[in-house]
């Protein structure tokens, strides 16, 4: 019998010449990616982290049970209730946005384990698409009996089912980098740059939060996954090597374009969570510092080791680390009924602390914040009062990432507006509009949600609209998580009336 | 989000006034301290210094109301006693109502 070291070897390179059928049936450029490359540009392709079926299986068996463990040691209801109001809101966010959003993990891996174009790609594609499953089973299984509790949860299931603003954004994001994707362009944005340059770092990030907010629960599913990250993620490395080999300015390309879309997600999921809905001395970093020391060094290492350029909107991408979450938050807060969890807000030691940490353009937050704050005062705190502190005009997005035009800094909105053949569309950032139209074929003929209401698709009255189109309640869509009831606000509930 | 007047309290106008209102604009707005872009229906007959008028109160609970304002459209500053059909918005057209 072989020895593993004998056979592995063997197993991984299963590739043979096809007599009946050309090459380019089999990998069609459409499917596969480009450049199209006969397989001998292929056949050293070589994943660093080598893996037979049978410990794939043994370790993730191994992880599982400790999660398991984990769970029934402190991720019952009752640990779950004890957590800070605004930590269990970042977890609804989550629980919305992670597990479907890995599913379709599952199936651009498995657009790689038949179209990548050498067989140990193709295998460890196939585990990467295990991997995503098993990414979708965890939050699932840990987050959705929470709806018990709290129907917000519900979302974990429903997010991306439903027309909601943010999950038009998400589905807009996971359906080209995964669903529609050839299985070139997917391992690139998806190993090199999603997972390598954010979610791998951000995993370590958030179990660092979750262990600051005492959420263990939440802390061990993302290491879990995390392991299985660092690994998959190296399916892309030798992909890129590949292209960059071949066609440097098409792998400068997909890098620059997947950096700028995973930086828009990205930095609203993480950002909020981090400076918002972490309590203020549970908080071990701000969003800007963490960027700064995880992903930007990180990233920049990713590049220099393939000998690749800064994105040429490397300046405008720092400034971007100094307000955009902050412009998202606040203007989320405004029209927090279109969302599905609750929302705080900073007080004056958050907004003393922010403005410690983001000095560049923190008074033009606060005067927002100060603002806000002055309508609950007006208005006075109350589940009543909700929709007196909230918007009503229709808030407007970008026509390439669909999330609301609020790039640039209070001072200057950087949205812009372009025609092309013949329509009239609009970008919140020179990033975006360039995105656009290197491929406008991709992505002209979706239409944001400002369109979909001025057609007629979706309904204009803000209730209709909330419970028709985005699939919220009453119970369900978000509120302030005091209903605007603050100490330092000096109008308590039980003064007020 | 009643998207008819922008106005920030404001409920659904009654049909017969609805009836008699000329043909709406949509812009997008950008008010300049604001955090995010607004649609706001502009009226053919409205005059820009209305319009900036809608557009502040629509952003009202982020921003507080300044009298002084200007709008800047194609980054032309433009007449406020001009109307939005002389200005010659066009529909998803973007304007900013900038302070001072």
């Amino acid at each position: 019998m072989l020895s593993r070291e004998e056979w592995l070897p063997l197993a991984r390179k299963l590739d043979w010449d096809y007599s009946y059928v050309r090459e380019e049936e089999v990998f069609p450029e459409v499917i596969s990616g480009r450049p199209w490359l006969p397989h001998s540009e292929w056949k050293d392709w070589e994943e660093s982290f080598k893996t037979s079926y049978r410990e794939y299986v043994d370790n993730q068996y191994e992880k599982d049970m400790a999660v398991r463990a984990v769970h029934d040691a402190v991720g019952r209801i009752e640990n779950v209730q004890k957590l800070a109001l605004p930590w269990l809101n970042s977890l609804k966010v989550h629980a919305a946005a992670l597990p479907l959003a890995e599913f379709t993990g599952v199936i651009g891996n498995l657009r790689g384990a038949r179209f990548g174009r050498d067989s140990a790609w193709r295998t460890m594609a196939t585990f990467g698409a295990l991997d995503e499953y098993r990414h979708t089973q965890i939050p699932l299984l840990l987050f959705h009996p929470l709806l018990r509790i709290d129907s917000q949860f519900d979302w974990a299931h429903k997010f991306y089912h439903t027309n909601n603003w943010f999950a038009v954004a998400a589905r807009h994001f996971f359906d080209e980098l995964t669903v529609g994707q050839n299985a070139i362009e997917f391992h690139i944005a998806t190993n090199v740059v999603l997972e390598t340059g954010f979610t791998n770092l951000q995993f370590v990030g958030l179990a660092s939060l979750a262990r600051e907010s005492s959420d263990h629960m939440f802390e061990r599913m993302v290491t879990s996954i995390q392991t299985d990250e660092a690994r998959h993620a190296q399916i892309g490395h030798p992909v890129l090597a590949t292209v960059m080999k071949h066609d440097p300015k098409y792998a400068q390309y997909l890098v620059d374009k997947w950096f700028w879309r995973n930086w828009r997600l990205f930095s609203i999921l993480t950002g909020l969570s981090i400076d918002y809905l972490t309590a203020l001395d549970q908080r071990p970093y701000s969003f800007k510092e963490f960027m700064e020391e995880w992903i930007i060094d990180q990233f920049l290492r990713t590049l220099d080791e393939f000998g690749l350029e800064k994105p040429w909107y490397w300046d405008l991408l720092m400034d971007e680390l100094d307000i955009y979450h902050h412009m998202i938050y606040a203007s989320a807060y405004s029209y927090r009924a279109t969302l599905w969890f609750n929302f705080v807000i900073p007080g004056p030691a958050e907004r003393k602390w922010l403005r410690q940490k983001y000095p560049k353009h923190w008074d033009d937050m606060d005067a927002v914040w100060e603002q806000i704050s002055e309508r609950w005062r007006t208005v006075g705190p109350g589940p009543a009062n909700e929709f007196a502190v909230h918007g009503t005009a229709l808030p407007t997005f970008c026509d390439l990432c669909q999330l609301p035009l609020s790039a640039g800094t209070p001072r200057k909105n950087t949205a812009r507006v372009l025609v092309h053949d013949g329509r009239k569309y609009i970008f919140c950032s020179e990033p975006c509009q360039w995105i656009f139209l290197h491929e406008p074929e991709r992505y002209a003929s979706h239409t944001d949600i400002v369109k979909r209401v001025l057609s007629g698709e979706a309904p204009s009255q803000l209730p209709n609209l909330l419970t028709n189109y985005f699939n919220l309640t009453p119970d369900t869509w978000g509120k302030d998580v005091h209903n605007g009831d603050y100490d330092w606000l000096g109008v308590r509930k039980d003064s007020a009336a | 989000m009643v998207i008819t007047t922008g106005s920030e309290f404001e409920k659904t106008l009654p049909p017969n006034l609805l009836e008699q209102r000329f043909m709406p604009v949509p812009l997008y707005g950008f008010l300049q301290g604001d955090t995010i872009g607004l649609l706001i229906l502009a009226d053919d007959g409205d005059t820009l210094e209305a319009l900036a008028q809608k557009l502040q109160a629509a952003a009202s609970l982020r921003v507080a109301a300044r009298h002084l304002v200007r709008v800047v459209y194609n980054n032309k500053i433009m007449d406020p006693a001009m109307t939005v059909a002389q200005a010659g918005f066009e529909a998803l057209d973007r304007i900013d109502v900038l302070s001072g």
